[in-house]
């Protein structure tokens, strides 16, 4: 039990009871200008009996905005006579980001990379460490949902990493397809990155399966990026066996149930990502969706303060199909501006590439 | 005649040349500075005089690659008159990606300028005294900025004087693009503060465009930012009939084209609450009266329902909201009527 951050209404009731519940998780806080201080995140509780218990994340990162609405619309209209089970949402994990339009917390923070969080660290640790020993241990299973950040444009898809447990790794794509998205795709662990540090990564940890993905980005929303979110979203519920209502949301996103189950597998990230070579202000040369061979140019990053005006090309160091363009477009050296991965047009057909890859 | 800026190029000089806007500056790291703005000049003789700028607004990127790459393209063979090219008027806010310069100005809030003003004023006093008075024609390409995302369009803000109103057409069209957009003088703002409103002041042609918006690009709205420029030099006999670009040589095709004015009452939406905004509609949607088109949420809340934003009136939506943090006042959507011939328009 984490000592400096409490639920307003109770977490642990019995496996009979039938409710639902809003409130706040509160954790200690003391600034210059209110040295009793709470602060407070919105979490809603939905409950009706026995059954698996799902946790709904998101707002990880602040500017990521479509998971925050898709959550908060589910924890408005999520009834009692809905769900078997219990869904518990938190629809804005990093409120003070999300008010600042950044995704790092004002302290600099950022929560992706906090976990298993410090019962007496900064907000942002004290909100991991409860979320990690609070309340992980007690569901069946999370999803986070993400959407590519001010910096990142996705196509909107459900992302998997390729975690190295085998039987996690399986249920988690099962998971995946399960939310009938056009596209699902593969990643690996992020470079030079604590896998563990990150929320998906600490729910792995402790041996569960975590579906997240990546909505689209930008640092803004689109009627098209949140109907792909909140279908995907529902059917994630049913899947899991703890929604059962009304058809709400998957239906008004007709291109998931004509064309989903795509997979794009982008798990090397050695040759996946395209990134600046030089600071400067980036042009975008692919869009999303197009494909494209090794070599070819994806952008250009241009130097505006110079009469030269000479550019520097960025070229696909792969084939495939772009997954992701540059958002934000001013990049400093090293910065991500491009992925690309393989795209298969249904699971089987990717399962029997890895099979001949393995043979050869 | 500017006192406080000089050029490092003889724009009279035929041929193609690169160098400098040189403003006088004084900042705490550097007592005795000069701002340096590049700036391009390409001088084939005889023919049409030609201003274009990028980057009016910092975060609005489409125009600044557009104009930056062409310049590196052209050479004097390719145009018939004078070119006068600033890529990034507005460079150090581009690198901040922000709409504003960092001491706060709007450079398209300044116009006449000021000569013993700050930077972006001996600029804009630089433009109007010295730049707008030697062309026949500016070109000023906009992308909505971080706050708002526009149907990639050709814009005109409607003029009274007749003549003057069927070179805004002229120009409209000259753009080719699927969409333009006919504004009514921008609400609460002096018209002439702005730099087209200052251009249309002195009676000269203007193309003005917003090609895309939310503080990005994409290789579309570049690519279509591109043609439209190349449309827009070849439509006033600046850049040669046979001009080629690989890959940007009117490769939009123009069916169904749409005028979608903006005059009419309703047309713009604003933020009644402070919150997270949805958009609920698409850009080029269609839209009846008391339609929701978005949703101002409360994540502060654990409860609170969200604020509903209603069409004010029927039509197609050419502009829809960008950064998704509101607050009171700021503008959410415009919707306007939608027509497929222009000379169908009301007075």
């Amino acid at each position: 039990m984490s000592l400096t951050a409490n639920c307003t209404f109770d977490l642990n009731t019995s496996s009979d009871f039938v409710g639902k519940r809003s409130g706040y998780i509160q954790i200690g806080d003391s600034t210059n200008n209110s040295g009793w201080a709470h602060h407070t995140v919105p979490i809603t509780s939905v409950k009706n009996g026995s059954g698996p218990r799902v946790l709904v994340l998101a707002g990880n990162h602040g500017d990521e905005y479509e998971g925050q609405i898709a959550a908060l619309d589910l924890a408005r209209r999520l009834e009692v006579a809905d769900v078997k089970g219990e869904v518990l949402i938190i629809p804005v994990l990093s409120g003070l980001a999300s008010a600042a339009g950044t995704r790092l917390w004002p302290n600099g923070q950022n929560f992706n990379r906090v976990f298993p969080g410090k019962v007496d660290g900064t907000i942002a640790e004290k909100l991991a460490y409860f979320l990690s020993n609070d309340l992980f241990p007690t569901c069946d299973s999370v999803i986070d949902m993400h959407s590519g950040g001010r910096s990142m444009h996705f196509i909107p898809s459900i992302t998997m990493v390729w975690v190295s447990n085998l039987e996690l790794r399986k249920e988690m794509l099962r998971q995946s397809l399960m939310c009938k998205s056009e596209f699902t795709l593969l990643g690996g662990e992020q470079p030079s990155t604590n896998p563990d540090s990150l929320l998906p990564g600490d729910v792995v940890r402790q041996g569960k399966a975590v579906a997240t993905g990546e909505f689209g980005g930008s640092g803004v929303t689109t009627a098209q990026s949140m109907a792909v979110i909140s279908s995907g979203l529902e059917n994630y519920l049913r899947g899991m066996g703890v929604y059962v209502g009304a058809d709400v949301a998957a239906s008004v996103y007709a291109d998931s149930i004509d064309h989903h189950g795509k997979i794009i597998d982008s798990r090397d990230y050695s040759i996946s990502f395209a990134s600046a070579s030089v600071d400067g202000i980036y042009e975008n040369r692919v869009d999303l969706h197009q494909k494209v061979e090794a070599g070819d140019l994806v952008g250009l990053i241009h130097n505006f303060k110079s009469a030269e005006n000479q550019v520097v090309e960025v070229r696909a160091s792969r084939s495939g199909t772009v997954a992701l363009v540059r958002g934000y477009s001013p990049v400093t050296t090293g910065d991500v501006v491009c992925q690309i991965g393989e795209l298969f047009p249904d699971l089987e057909s990717f399962e029997k590439s890895l099979t001949e890859k393995s043979a050869r | 005649m500017s006192g406080t800026v000089s050029s490092s190029i003889d724009f009279d000089k035929r041929g193609k040349e690169s160098g400098y806007l040189k403003a006088g500056d004084s900042t705490n790291t550097s007592g005795w500075a000069i701002f340096n703005l590049p700036i391009h000049s390409i001088n084939s003789g005889p023919g049409p005089k030609v201003l274009i700028i990028g980057g009016n607004h910092g975060d609005e990127y489409e125009g600044q690659f557009a104009i930056a790459n062409l310049m590196r393209e052209l050479n004097v063979g390719d145009i018939a008159g004078e070119l006068i090219a600033i890529p990034s008027v507005s460079y150090p806010a581009s690198f901040a990606s922000t709409r504003l310069w960092a001491d706060g100005t709007n450079f398209n809030r300044i116009f006449p300028g000021d000569e013993n003003g700050r930077i972006p004023e001996k600029i804009a006093h630089y433009l109007a005294t010295e730049l707008i008075p030697r062309v026949d024609v500016v070109i000023d390409i906009h992308s909505g900025g971080r706050g708002h995302h526009f149907l990639e369009s050709a814009t005109a803000t409607w003029s009274d004087d007749k003549k003057y109103r069927s070179d805004l057409i002229k120009n409209l069209n000259g753009w080719k693009t699927r969409y333009s957009l006919i504004f009514p003088s921008h609400p609460g703002t002096n018209e002439q503060s702005l730099l087209p409103g200052y251009v249309a002041s002195l009676g000269k042609s203007l193309f003005t465009g917003e090609f895309g918006g939310s503080g990005v690009t994409s290789a579309t709205s570049n690519r279509i930012t591109r043609a439209a420029l190349i449309s827009a030099l070849k439509s006033i006999a600046l850049l040669k009939p046979d001009f080629h670009s690989e890959g940007y040589d009117h490769q939009i095709k123009i069916e169904n084209r749409e005028f979608i004015d903006m005059r009419g009452g309703a047309t713009y939406h604003w933020a009644e609450e402070e919150g997270l905004y949805q958009n609920k509609k698409r850009l080029g949607e269609k839209v009846e009266k008391g339609e929701v088109i978005g949703a101002i949420h409360f994540p502060d809340s654990a409860d609170r329902k969200p604020h509903l934003v209603h069409a004010g009136r029927s039509g197609t939506i050419g502009v829809i909201r960008g950064y998704p943090r509101v607050k009171r006042g700021d503008c959410l959507m415009l919707i306007g009527e939608s027509y497929s011939d222009l000379n169908q328009l009301p007075e």
